[in-house]
């Protein structure tokens, strides 16, 4: 599978650091049949971790009904301009990304 | 808000206390430690079919709970993509759980939320037809719940 890159922003204002994250993945339920009425197997990110500068922001732990391209976004206090957000998810064939992004 | 709030019946939640005091015994006996107890509830509540199995496998649902804010779309043309967003105002938030009663599965997401991490999430999830999308929280060690309806066209189970 041809991963695409995770979408991050994440931008502080008043002591508070808004994040948002989109990881390209196609969360196939593995209800879903192909034009031969075959099932498509099941394919999803069952885990996802954010990091700010090493400390644990948010933990997520998804199953098939989280929409294709998981978006999430969330808040977390304090985060300064330069600070180096990490975003990692592992799927249920235990295939992992990673992607980075500067707060800003 | 029409849609019927989760309240513990008195058999489920006596079961959940038996259930409870069986943990209890089992963290005196140095077997488990809380995470690992929560973990294996949390894969029986991924597995349930229904939202009161869910809601059980979690520890039941103690409060409904005002200072709740979830936000979805009264109806939503594509059920395979609806923004859903939860935030509170609660003390002490944990965890937060999105479920969809219409669902093969109904808990959908579960969030952790660290020490610092603000009470609020948002995201988008797959609605398998109209029903009822409940958010739960994990406050102070307690469940709380709010609920809303929403109307999709086109089902999102696929």
């Amino acid at each position: 599978m041809v991963v695409n890159a995770i979408r991050i922003r994440a931008k502080a204002s008043a002591g508070i650091t808004e994040v948002l994250v989109l990881m390209p993945h196609p969360m196939e339920t593995g209800l879903r049949k192909d034009a031969n009425g075959e099932f498509v197997a099941a394919h999803f990110i069952d885990e996802v971790q954010v990091h700010v500068s090493g400390r644990l922001v948010l933990q997520a732990r998804m199953s098939i009904a989280v929409s294709k391209d998981p978006l999430l976004s969330f808040r977390f206090r304090g985060g300064t301009p330069g600070e180096r957000v990490t975003v990692r998810w592992t799927d249920n064939r235990a295939l992992q990304h990673t992607g980075e992004a500067l707060v800003t | 808000m029409s849609c019927r709030a989760i309240t513990p019946a008195s058999p489920d939640r006596r079961r959940a206390l038996a259930r409870g005091s069986a943990l209890a015994t089992l963290f005196a006996g140095g077997l488990f430690s809380s995470t690992e107890v929560r973990a294996a509830g949390e894969e029986v509540a991924f597995a349930a079919t229904s939202v009161p199995e869910a809601l059980r496998a979690l520890g039941g649902v103690q409060a409904v709970d005002s200072e709740i804010v979830l936000t979805v779309p009264d109806s939503a043309e594509n059920g395979a993509i609806v923004p859903v967003s939860v935030s509170c105002t609660l003390a002490g938030v944990q965890e937060i759980f999105i479920v969809v009663d219409t669902n093969p599965n109904p808990l959908v997401v579960r969030f952790s939320i660290p020490d610092g991490t603000e009470p609020f999430v948002a995201t988008r999830v797959k609605v398998a037809e109209s029903g009822t999308v409940y958010a739960v929280v994990r406050a102070g060690g307690t469940l709380y719940s709010a609920c809303r309806q929403t109307q999709v066209t086109i089902g999102g189970c696929a």
